[in-house]
């Protein structure tokens, strides 16, 4: 499944490049990979909110003229401005706003920190616990059949 | 018998069944009332909308799993102020595959305002008592092993401790659950006796058939009775268009949910004469708190919920654990870029706790432009109040335990250093859009009663308007009942099943 066409994954891209973690440390991960999570999620939702994802990226793009101002649309802005610009819309006072990059910013981070290698580094381990507890269920489970 | 969308789209034909019952969903309503029936002699069809996935499909992977597990993956939105996320399951076994499995039966207090407040006097403690016990000998309802709970439910529990506030340990359906806190993806040990592997296997032993991967549309009548529903296969996951399934039977159960039950419902223009369809919309929201830690606690280990804090029951507050995964718990939060990772540094020294609210408001389901689901619900005044609350609270129980801050579920005020500083909480009035809300628990829309000018369905579950058309969810539930919904349901459901099968000659004979 496939939902977003080129300019909207164009918009994603530039969000994830600010959403991401870049911090010292942080774990890079491909902002495609972000996109394409986003592409294969979006089919998923509400058909009210999938026809109105690209409208809320359009709103997102074009309103840089507007609210950064700026000459360029979001997806050209240079990095520190689009920062600045998708701080805007987090704090947002129209709440229509704050909604929308929650929604979007949220699928790139459950993106980003569901990917092992950031797990990994969290702590997170989650494969080796399961491994051991279904071990520790089974047994106890037979002891009890 | 199951079958699925993938064996039906091969064949390429459409498919026509008869049975005396046919029911809609296989969730905790379905499922109980399902094997309920097919155990007691009658043919049973269950239809299920979502796809067939057993713990070998389980992956750790949290969104893959909200993907194939969760309608709308998860992301169902109840607009109002605030907005909240709404999640439930639409798999075989519905939400119970990705529930906590907490299993309280209804306190009696609830059963004492359905009788005074919707005149249901057969709905007492006593009355209910045999199906409760069934339910819960079905799902093996029973205490965690103790070592299997986390230390983040071990934390909570010193906090309410020190502060003298009342925990019980949680009950649970499980078979030795060993803590792999991944219920809300799947369990990936088939600990956690949800529908899948309970009343599913019943269903199909006692010779039920259910079709997973198809979804109904119509609801069939002869013009005063139930005679059967219709429908589409649809391939669970891409939504590719299969054959049609009629399905002819002489009893017509709905356990949709209690968001698509009224919209099936609305959709078919049935059983509305009291207008109550979709009202009475009830979602127990609930708002996260997070504690953090200056050692690593691993809150992801040990069961997703050891225990509930009960101290505030009464007031309509409860307060648990239930730590989520990294992806999930960095997508609540306001952070982004460098501040997200340097918040989620501490991931393995957090805490994730919830804080329920028993609602006095309501709110409605509709149905909107596309046939789907339309939820609106604006939290009153009170029950606002009553969540700050529990924000305040399971703050304080957090810094009791050792907690050396807390993130908060507001947008304005999103961390608190010290226990000194919950009072800023109530220092000025929060805007309910800046709260973070979610629920899992949805309520009320298709409600039971005596009265058929105020109610949909009687006390059994059967529609007024429409004899033979039954709903065995948690639509039928008159008000809230503050605590985790799946045995209440169960125990209807079951206490339905048991009607059809004392009233044969009324619901079955030909």
């Amino acid at each position: 499944m496939s939902a977003l066409g080129p300019w909207s994954r164009r918009v994603v891209r530039a969000l994830a490049e600010v959403v991401l973690p870049d911090g010292p440390g942080a774990e890079r991960v491909e902002t495609s990979e972000i996109v394409a999570f986003v592409d294969d999620y979006v089919p998923r939702i509400p058909k009210l909110l999938r026809l109105l994802f690209p409208v809320g990226l359009m709103m997102l793009e074009l309103g840089a003229f507007v609210l950064a101002p700026s000459l360029v649309p979001f997806s050209a802005m240079s990095l520190a401005r689009r920062r600045r610009y998708v701080d805007g819309w987090v704090h947002a006072r129209w709440r229509l706003r704050r909604d929308l990059i929650k929604a979007v910013k949220g699928l790139c981070l459950l993106a980003y920190y569901s990917d092992p290698r950031v797990g990994a580094r969290l702590g997170y381990f989650v494969g080796p616990h399961v491994a051991q507890v279904s071990a520790e269920r089974l047994r106890r489970h037979a002891a009890n059949v | 018998m199951l079958q699925t969308f993938d064996q039906i789209a091969a064949a390429g034909r459409d498919v026509t069944v008869d049975a005396d019952v046919v029911v809609v969903g296989s969730g905790a309503g379905g499922g109980a009332i399902a094997a309920e029936l097919a155990e007691g002699g009658r043919s049973v069809v269950v239809v299920e909308e979502g796809g067939h996935y057993t713990s070998k499909e389980f992956v750790l992977d949290a969104p893959t799993m909200i993907k194939k597990l969760y309608r709308n993956a998860g992301s169902a939105p109840i607009l109002g102020r605030p907005n909240i996320i709404f999640s439930e399951g639409r798999c075989v076994g519905g939400s119970t595959v990705i529930n906590g499995a907490m299993s309280w039966r209804t306190p009696d207090k609830v059963l004492k305002r359905w009788q005074w407040e919707h005149g249901l006097d057969e709905l007492s403690p006593e009355a209910l008592d045999p199906f409760f016990t069934k339910v819960e000998e079905r799902v093996s309802v029973g205490p965690q092993d103790p070592d299997s709970v986390g230390e983040d439910a071990r934390l909570m529990q010193r906090g309410a401790d020190k502060l003298g506030y009342a925990w019980i340990p949680a009950m649970r359906s499980q078979k030795h659950c060993c803590g792999a806190n991944n219920c809300a993806f799947g369990c990936p040990t088939d600990a956690k006796q949800s529908v899948l592997v309970t009343y599913v296997p019943r269903l199909l032993a006692a010779g039920g058939t259910l079709f997973s991967g198809c979804k109904i549309e119509r609801v069939l009548t002869d013009g005063q009775r139930a005679v059967g529903v219709s429908g589409r296969f649809r391939h669970p996951e891409s939504g590719a268009r299969g054959p049609k399934l009629t399905v002819r039977a002489k009893v017509v159960v709905i356990a949709c949910g209690a968001v698509q039950t009224p919209v099936l419902l609305l959709r078919n223009g049935l059983t509305n004469s009291s207008g109550q369809v979709g009202r009475n919309f009830l979602c127990h929201p609930n708002a996260k708190v997070v504690g953090v830690y200056d050692k690593p606690i691993h809150a992801w280990k040990g069961t997703i919920q050891g225990n509930q804090i009960r101290e505030f029951i009464d007031e309509g507050i409860l307060i648990t654990t239930s730590m989520v995964p990294p992806g999930l718990l960095a997508m609540s939060f306001p952070y982004f870029g460098a501040r997200s990772w340097e918040v989620m540094q501490d991931y393995d020294k957090m805490l994730a706790a919830g804080c329920l609210v028993e609602d006095t408001g309501t709110g409605r389901v509709g149905v909107d432009l596309f046939g789907e689901a339309k939820m609106r619900y604006d939290i009153n005044d009170r029950d606002f109040a009553n969540l700050i609350r529990g924000v305040a609270l399971t703050s304080e129980i957090l810094f009791a335990s050792g907690a050396r801050r807390v993130l908060l579920p507001f947008d304005f005020l999103p961390a608190l250093e010290s226990a000194d500083e919950i009072k800023t909480l109530f220092a000025h009035a929060i805007p309910k859009d800046e709260v973070e809300c979610l629920t899992v628990h949805a309520m009320g829309t298709c409600k039971m009663g005596v009265d058929k000018r105020s109610s949909v369905v009687d006390s059994h579950g059967e529609s007024w308007d429409v004899p033979g058309l039954f709903v065995a969810d948690a639509s039928v539930f008159p008000g809230p009942i503050g605590v985790n919904p799946q045995i209440t349901i169960m125990a209807l459901a079951t206490r339905t099943g048991r009607w059809l099968l004392d009233n044969e000659r009324r619901y079955f004979a030909s």
